[in-house]
């Protein structure tokens, strides 16, 4: 059932995203079309210099308006399938709740993922330009940066997408599902606005407890001067103070892992036995 | 074949009634064989059960019979067409004359105004 | 005929408002029921609570056994009061999404439907007029071979014409395993087609009975009983 969920929510939403990522590459298209015939042109301070970057930026706004609008109309489509109207059809199917949130997050990430690839994409094709990786990554390692933050980096973007989806959708679920004593309908969207600004506040006070228990696990090596100005200087980054860094991100990755994680659990909960559409 | 039904009755005693009137008319002929339970209803306009119940009180009374695997009949005897003739003229006779009564007509006022009329139509056809 | 739907002591509560209260019944298979009461008085609670879409707080729901879940939900067709199909989409797109979700989906019964009503598949729910996309709601849940059917208010705005459609409609889907049960206000024009009828008073039971006894005891219709139990 899940995947039939997954195939039903990549198509919703896939319909609309195709029809930005042709309108990005339309955009991004004519301004690689446009550096192309104008490559030869060295002057960037005349009409041509001027125009090019006009259509190289009209480029860059729509691709990040595509990336921003895909994460907003999926937290759009959370709440219109299973909060409105359409609530009434997906919450009577033979489906378990869980497999409707999943379907949601999973679906909406991948579209997520799927954007910021289009939107690489685009950026290279309306600079005409591919940045070579490799170099850049080189560069970085001679200064002392390891492999492995960059693939760390990598793993915190790829969960933070999850992670802050699952909030948006936590926010709605508690926001919709929010039982009052009074006659008086209360705004459900109010409610979620709420819910999603408490959720926030949790978050970041979990975020400074951990950081003061980093803090205190690792007091010795910032207090150590030697230690800190040899990091100042950047030319070199010493071995401790990545083992420091790498213990930041590990935590990181866990508690932004285990909120999404409990927050989705309860809000499964919470639909499944305090679901009320209007 | 219209139904028509009145709310203050139960339902099944007036598809009774209109299958009487129906087999009494000749609309249905003896030995005829019925559409199904779930046509007629469907076509009456009413619960499938409700008819149900209608046909087998219908049975009951020797007006319609089953074949277990064939369906339902009409009987076969001419006689039930002939006394159920009967029973309606009985009961729209006395329906007619309860309703002359309540205007006010005693039964020879009544017969006369039948005669009245009667004569009246002789004369329009000539 | 056995026992589709088993209720006991089920209650629901909207703050301090109540929905239901200590609602038990039992409704067997091979029955049209009408569930009769005024808004507000508990009835599309009802629906909704056998449909999935509501738990309550209290008591035991059971249908066909089976307690509230997907077990139930696939064996429960249910059409709500309100449209439910996403706009955007086509009627063949619809057609799709039932025959993939429900087992019982029968895809040729929904077409055929539709032709004797002349809609065209091809054509979005958002082109379609209100009777219309109520029409093809009510076609895709009757199309499904399910064991109870709930109409919430199936015929509320809609022509006489159309009214006449959707109750033949149940009554040629009418099978003794599945029962339907209708909740609506326009009495006058379902009372024919129903077996019993469920009167639901400010969350409780009034009254079930059957249309056969309430015209036998009390020589009026139901129409005008609800009028006499509901006067406000």
């Amino acid at each position: 059932m899940l995947g039939k969920l997954l195939k039903y929510d990549m198509k919703r939403q896939m319909k609309l995203l195709f029809a930005a990522y042709l309108v990005v590459g339309l955009v991004a298209g004519f301004s690689a079309i446009f550096r192309l015939v104008f490559r030869n042109f060295e002057d960037t301070t005349g009409v041509v210099g001027i125009v090019r970057t006009l259509v190289t930026g009209l480029a860059i706004v729509a691709v990040a308006v595509m990336v921003v609008g895909t994460f907003i109309y999926a937290v759009l489509y959370f709440r219109k399938n299973l909060f409105k109207d359409e609530g009434y059809l997906m919450h009577t199917l033979p489906v378990k709740s869980w497999q409707l949130y999943m379907s949601k997050v999973i679906s909406s990430t991948l579209c997520s993922f799927l954007s910021i690839l289009v939107a690489v994409a685009a950026i290279c094709l309306a600079f005409l330009h591919i940045p070579d990786v490799a170099d850049i990554m080189s560069g970085a390692m001679a200064v002392g940066i390891p492999k492995w933050f960059f693939i760390v980096t990598i793993i915190v973007f790829c969960i933070a997408i999850p992670a802050n989806l699952v909030q948006f959708y936590v926010s709605l679920v508690f926001g919709y599902t929010i039982q009052t004593n009074t006659k008086t309908p209360v705004n459900r969207d109010l409610m979620s606005v709420i819910s999603y600004i408490v959720i926030y506040m949790v978050q970041q006070v979990a975020m400074i407890g951990v950081m003061l228990v980093w803090v205190a696990m690792n007091i010795g090596k910032i207090t150590d001067s030697k230690l800190m100005n040899a990091a100042m200087a950047g030319t070199q980054a010493p071995e401790e103070l990545l083992q420091m860094m790498w213990g930041l991100y590990a935590i990181s990755i866990v508690l932004m892992v285990l909120l999404s994680v409990v927050l989705s659990v309860l809000s499964v909960l919470r639909m499944e036995k305090r679901l009320n559409l209007s | 074949m219209g139904w028509k039904f009145s709310d203050d009755v139960p339902l099944y005693q007036q598809i009774m009634d209109g299958i009487k009137q129906r087999i009494a008319t000749g609309d249905w002929v003896p030995g005829q064989k019925l559409p199904s339970v779930r046509e007629l209803a469907v076509d009456a306009g009413v619960n499938p059960n409700t008819m149900q119940k209608a046909l087998a009180e219908l049975e009951r009374e020797g007006l319609l019979y089953a074949k277990r695997t064939a369906g339902r009949f009409v009987a076969e005897r001419e006689e039930i067409k002939g006394r159920l003739q009967e029973e309606m003229m009985q009961s729209y006779v006395k329906e007619f004359l309860g309703n002359m009564e309540s205007l006010g007509y005693s039964l020879e006022d009544t017969v006369a105004l039948l005669q009245k009329i009667s004569d009246q139509e002789e004369r329009k056809g000539e | 005929m056995e026992e589709l739907i088993r209720c006991k002591g089920v209650s629901k509560k909207y703050g301090r408002t109540l929905g239901l209260e200590d609602l038990s019944l039992s409704i067997a298979s091979g029955k049209i029921v009408g569930i009769l009461g005024p808004n507000g008085s508990g009835k599309t609670t009802f629906i909704k609570v056998l449909s999935g879409l509501l738990m309550p707080e209290a008591g035991e729901v059971l249908i066909d056994g089976k307690p509230i879940g997907t077990e139930s939900k696939a064996l429960v067709s249910y059409l709500p009061e309100r449209p439910y199909f996403s706009d955007a989409m086509r009627i063949s797109e619809v057609i799709d999404f039932f025959e993939e979700f429900y087992r019982d989906f029968q895809r040729e019964a929904a077409e055929r439907m539709l032709q004797t009503l002349g809609l065209d598949p091809e054509r979005k729910i958002s082109a379609l007029s209100k009777g219309n996309r109520e029409k093809v709601q009510l076609i895709l849940v009757m199309s499904r071979k399910a064991k109870v059917y709930l109409l919430d208010e199936p015929m509320g705005g809609v022509d006489p014409a159309a009214r006449d459609f959707i109750l033949k409609t149940i009554l040629t889907n009418y099978n003794e395993d599945a029962s339907v049960l209708i909740s609506t206000h326009l009495i006058s024009d379902v009372e024919n087609v129903l077996d019993d009828v469920i009167f639901i008073k400010q969350g409780r039971l009034a009254l079930y009975k059957s249309v056969d006894e309430i015209r036998m005891e009390e020589n009026k219709s139901v129409d005008a009983l609800f009028r006499e139990v509901f006067a406000c």
